[in-house]
């Protein structure tokens, strides 16, 4: 025994199981056969922890792993602990790639068959490699001898991600529920399969059961949704008014001070304040935030749990108020509503802002508490606090919290890849310049239209201007009177510039210089949207595991500067501002001698929308989503964020007579009522008395999304009024003759204006039938939550709408 | 003055048979006046006048909550309560009356424990009628469509046009609680040494006079007829109407419990009225 070896197993630190201790003692003699009783099952972590390699080899030479006649085939097992600990360990210091390597050696190495100890650690172990991994590991974890209930169900609800083995998993997911009806994490499951299968009267019997056992917001909605989808609006507005507020658990040492501040802040989220209220609220909220964040000091280690509790329902009260956010320049100018209170976005900002800070307040207690934890699971929920971190710097553009987090976390994971992957994301939103490439990263620079057609890259070719145009809408303020509201639709220009580009992953334009062109902020909240090339993005920067451009075009052809309609198939989109771009540069000509370049994933719905407007599979070049594809000679249309009145003109055009139709001037007497039925999201509870009121009107009910282009042309072209719950299907108001009267119902917490901006451009008479938003729903946010309209403001909407 | 307190679960016909009892001519009985949540801050409680506070009760008699509220002062626990009695019974006899009751569920006696309530009922010599619907089933479907519909009981009419899904698996559940529940909360009751006399909702169907006279014999007020209740039956006769699962929840209803599988030697103690 060497004097260090000695040293070290003297040494050995107090918490160390004394059964470590005799096995080192024993290693150290010599005496191997007691050494391995003791150490086989830990294998190798405890010869790496103690640094007595030498000793480890000797150990190995003597000593086999697999159980045989020398060894008692007990001892030949691996550790249960040991396994989830080191793939864990590998997650968390490594990558996932390592850990999963780990996991088959162990897999192949011990009997987990037989052993139902270790497949439950194994489980454990396909777990924390989560969801990407499942395809990977179905075969393991359908071997593994699990025999409890719970192990079961933790197999088949990872099994269930695999499509070869949803049948099975499904299968043992009902017997489960069959013994034990009010089982609620395999009902949870249960129901939302039920729902993505579409088996709507299961998902209503299961989100049922679920929901009346704990009330929740979240099973709540779903069954709203799940209500409403099955035409049952007065139960789910019953669902609705029964479900619990959002709360900590009790036991949580912030639920005091913190549900005073939720409460606060859910309570006064309706956009509008009175002036007498306001100063006080703001007064309260700071004083709250304040409170809550004193109180975290006083939080240990123990408390670390509660902590996450604490963020993740922060969190999710926090995600309405993004809303908020993106509606701000929205809400500034409308016309205060007197009956509710003064309009406030600087108030609304005040409380969205104190989330933040409460927010950032948990991640900066929390990471340090989570790092000094010997609990390998608070190590693994740092990714989740260094996200928080990120997104808390990314809103309030400070640095100083993700960067304070980074630094924590290098010490101790610097090899780790969700670190590395969190590093490139700092550099990507917050790089003064480009990052330098590394041997699997490559950086790219992201450029706004005017930045990036500069001289030097692309040519100007073209600029078709547009026209504002100013005009009214009409709504029903909050006591229910009729309000009118100016709307200024902006001009909109439509840019061409020319020059050598590439199409990068099927959707990005890269210039010759390696930059990308950012297409705008509407409706794209990251951009560039995943892929697997993809490894971050940010606001100035995004990074690639790699770029090859695999082919050449040497055909003249035109490329959209967003090549949306994949990554977001909506009709209005597509329809407002993709195929009219299209259009208006074919009536201009601009492609006489050039093709039109677009992403081979299209809807089949927009490629007929595009055969309507002239474009036949010969004039386009697909480009598909997995593609890198150089174009020598390419012209680059701007983006547009806003509809334009001449490009709509050209798409009523050309559509109208691809489909064969005559555009008709004046209005008919056809009154049309649009509903969402195919929808879960944005329902409206009175939708039945809505429907009722509707078709006693002489309403015509239609399903836009059941019929092809070319009939919801014909439908819409003689519509004299369109009525129904606000949605893309409203897009089609612009085949409607001028004079038209649109009604739209939504909610007042989220209105926009593009629906109205297309009935000013097309001189139609709108008005919005505004809602308020269910309670107490922070799950989903204000956009998409469903809403009441109060009944008599549906019969006035209506009757203006016919009369 | 007479006391008696129906002791009861939701959906087994106690409004009907309490609002019955409440037309004999010598008992004042009242629905759930010790339940607990209303949703009326101390504040207004104690700047509103009795009498403007009791007429926004349908039973023109405060809850028991309210009146807490109302006489916010040096009272404390069973003080309250006494002088809540106190003030029920003067009510009574402000109409004539001579023995006052009110309806207690289950869930909201669940309080009771910390309270002290219980000994204060029974230091006043309460009766207690505890009543059971044996039907299992259509209790669990009763409270199912009222959940769904949020009408629990009413005077009045209304309109519901849709149908309701009715968890059947759950049902088999929920029954075998509620058979375990009977057999507990009768236990719990005796053991706080009240007289009680157990009721059925099915007889109170089938041989409403009978039973209503052994009632009120137990009450010790005179037989006598009494109007029907003018509360409605709030489930359709004809479920199939609006239930969207009705075949399967048929089968459910047509499976009945044995009475002897209730856990409780119910047909015993109903016979010789043991209990009493």
């Amino acid at each position: 025994m060497t004097a260090r070896s000695s040293k070290l197993a003297i040494s050995i630190k107090s918490r160390v199981p004394l059964r470590f201790k005799r096995g080192v003692r024993q290693l150290l003699k010599g005496n191997f056969a007691d050494c391995a009783k003791i150490f086989l099952p830990y294998r190798v972590k405890v010869f790496l922890h103690y640094r007595i390699l030498p000793q480890y080899e000797r150990f190995t030479g003597k000593v086999s792993w697999r159980p045989d006649d020398s060894v008692d085939s007990s001892l030949g097992r691996v550790s249960p602990a040991l396994i989830l600990r080191e793939v864990r360990n590998a997650k968390l210091h490594k990558s996932d790639a390592a850990a999963q390597a780990l996991l088959e050696e162990y897999a192949s190495n011990v009997d987990c068959l037989e052993n139902t100890k270790t497949a439950t650690a194994l489980l454990g172990a396909v777990e924390v490699l989560g969801a990407d991994r499942i395809n990977q590991n179905a075969e393991l974890l359908r071997s593994l001898n699990l025999t409890d209930r719970s192990s079961n169900f933790r197999r088949a609800r990872l099994l269930l991600m695999s499509p070869e083995h949803r049948d099975s998993a499904l299968s043992v997911l009902n017997d489960l529920l069959d013994e034990i009806p009010d089982d609620r994490p395999v009902l949870q499951v249960l129901a939302n399969q039920a729902k993505q299968s579409e088996d709507w009267k299961k998902a209503e019997l299961l989100f049922g059961r679920l929901f009346w056992l704990a009330k929740s917001p979240a099973i709540g909605y779903q069954y709203c949704s799940v209500l409403l989808h099955r035409k049952k609006p007065i139960q789910a507005d019953v669902v609705a008014k029964s479900i619990a507020p959002e709360t900590l658990p009790r036991s949580n040492p912030l639920s005091k001070d913190m549900q005073e501040l939720l409460a606060e802040l859910v309570q006064s989220f309706p956009v509008t304040i009175s002036e007498e209220k306001l100063q006080q609220h703001v007064e309260n909220i700071s004083a709250l935030t304040v409170k809550v964040m004193s109180r975290l000091d006083s939080l240990g280690e123990k408390d670390c749990r509660h902590l996450l509790a604490a963020l993740d329902l922060v969190r999710r009260i926090e995600g309405k108020f993004r809303v908020v956010r993106r509606f701000e320049s929205f809400y500034a100018k409308q016309a205060s509503d007197e009956s509710a209170g003064t309009l406030n976005v600087e108030c609304l900002n005040f409380q969205w802002e104190a989330l933040i800070r409460v927010q950032r307040s948990i991640v900066e207690r929390a990471v340090p508490l989570c790092l000094n934890s010997d609990d390998v699971t608070l190590h693994l929920s740092l990714p989740r606090l260094v996200d928080r971190a990120l997104d808390v710097s990314k809103f309030t553009q400070d640095t100083s919290c993700i960067t304070n987090v980074l630094q924590q976390c290098r010490g101790r994971f610097k090899h780790a890849e969700w670190l590395h992957h969190y590093e490139l994301a700092y550099k990507a939103n917050f790089s003064e310049a480009l990052p330098e490439d590394g041997t699997s990263v490559h950086w790219r620079r992201l450029e706004r239209w005017g930045d990036f057609t500069h001289a030097a890259r692309l040519k100007a070719v073209n600029e078709l201007p547009g026209q504002r145009k100013k005009g009214v809408y009409f709504y029903n303020d909050s006591r229910g009177k009729i309000a009118q509201a100016d709307c200024v639709v902006s001009a909109c220009s439509i840019q061409l510039a020319q020059g050598p580009v590439r199409i990068v992953a099927g959707e990005l334009i890269e210039a010759a210089d390696t930059t990308l062109l950012h297409p705008g902020e509407y409706h794209v909240k990251e951009y560039p949207r995943p892929n697997p090339l993809l490894l971050t993005t940010g606001n100035k920067f995004c990074a690639f595991s790699e770029i090859t451009v695999q082919r050449s075009l040497d055909v003249p052809v035109i490329v959209l500067g967003n090549m949306d309609g994949v990554s977001v198939p909506n009709y209005y989109h597509w329809m407002a501002l993709i195929l009219s771009r299209i259009c208006y540069l074919a009536e201009q000509n601009e492609f006489s001698e050039r093709k039109l370049c677009i992403p081979r994933e299209i809807r089949p719905w927009m490629s007929e929308s595009l055969r309507l407007a002239g474009f036949t599979d010969e004039r386009i070049v697909y480009v598909a989503s997995n593609e890198s594809v150089e174009l020598t000679d390419a012209v680059v249309v701007s983006p547009i964020d806003t509809p334009s009145e001449e490009a709509l003109e050209c798409l009523r055009k050309r559509l109208f007579d691809g489909a064969g139709l005559q555009p008709k001037r004046t209005s008919t007497s056809k009154n049309l009522l649009i509903m969402r039925d195919d929808v879960l999201g944005r329902r409206m509870f009175e939708e039945g008395a809505f429907r009722e009121l509707a078709k006693k009107r002489g309403f015509i009910e239609i399903a836009p999304g059941r019929l092809s282009v070319a009939e919801q042309l014909e439908v819409f072209s003689s519509a004299r009024s369109i009525a129904g719950m606000s949605g893309a299907a409203f897009m089609n108001a612009v085949f409607s003759p001028s004079g038209a009267k649109v009604l739209a119902a939504t909610k007042r917490e989220a209105f926009g204006l593009e629906f109205a901006a297309l009935s000013i451009l097309r001189d139609q008479e709108y008005r919005w039938l505004l809602g308020d938003n269910m309670p107490l729903d922070a799950w989903h946010g204000i956009v998409n939550a469903h809403y009441h309209v109060d009944k008599k403001c549906l019969e006035d909407g209506l009757g203006w709408c016919c009369g | 003055m007479k006391r008696f307190f129906m002791y009861t679960d939701g959906r087994t016909g106690s409004t009907a048979i309490c609002d019955e009892l409440g037309k004999h001519a010598s008992i004042c009985c009242w629905q759930e006046l010790l339940s607990y949540g209303f949703g009326i801050s101390a504040q207004d409680a104690s700047s509103s006048s009795l009498s403007a506070l009791e007429e926004k009760y349908a039973d023109s008699v405060l809850p028991y909550e309210v009146f807490k509220l109302h006489h916010v002062g040096d009272l404390r626990g069973k003080a309250v309560l006494r002088q809540y009695i106190e003030y029920l019974e003067s009510k009574a006899r402000q109409r004539g009356k001579d023995a006052i009751g009110f309806k207690v569920l289950y869930h909201h006696a669940s309080h009771w424990e910390a309270d002290g309530a219980l000994e204060v009922l029974r230091d006043l010599n309460f009766l207690v009628l505890h009543n059971m619907r044996l039907d299992l089933a259509r209790k669990f479907v009763s409270g199912a469509i009222a959940r769904m519909r949020n009408i629990w009981n009413t005077q009045e009419a209304f309109e519901f046009n849709e149908r309701v899904l009715i968890d059947v698996p759950m049902a088999h559940k929920v029954m075998d609680r509620s058979k375990k529940t009977y057999r507990q909360r009768d236990e719990f009751i005796k053991t706080f040494g009240f007289d009680v006399l157990l009721t059925v909702y099915e007889d109170f169907l089938e041989e409403r006079e009978a039973f209503l006279n052994r009632v009120f014999g137990f009450l010790e007020v005179p037989e006598q007829e009494v109007d029907r209740s003018t509360w409605k039956v709030v489930t359709p006769g004809d479920l199939s109407e609006i239930i969207e699962n009705y075949e399967e929840v048929r089968r459910l209803l047509d499976d009945k419990i044995p009475t002897e599988e209730v856990e409780f030697n119910f047909s015993a103690q109903q016979k010789t009225g043991s209990d009493v």
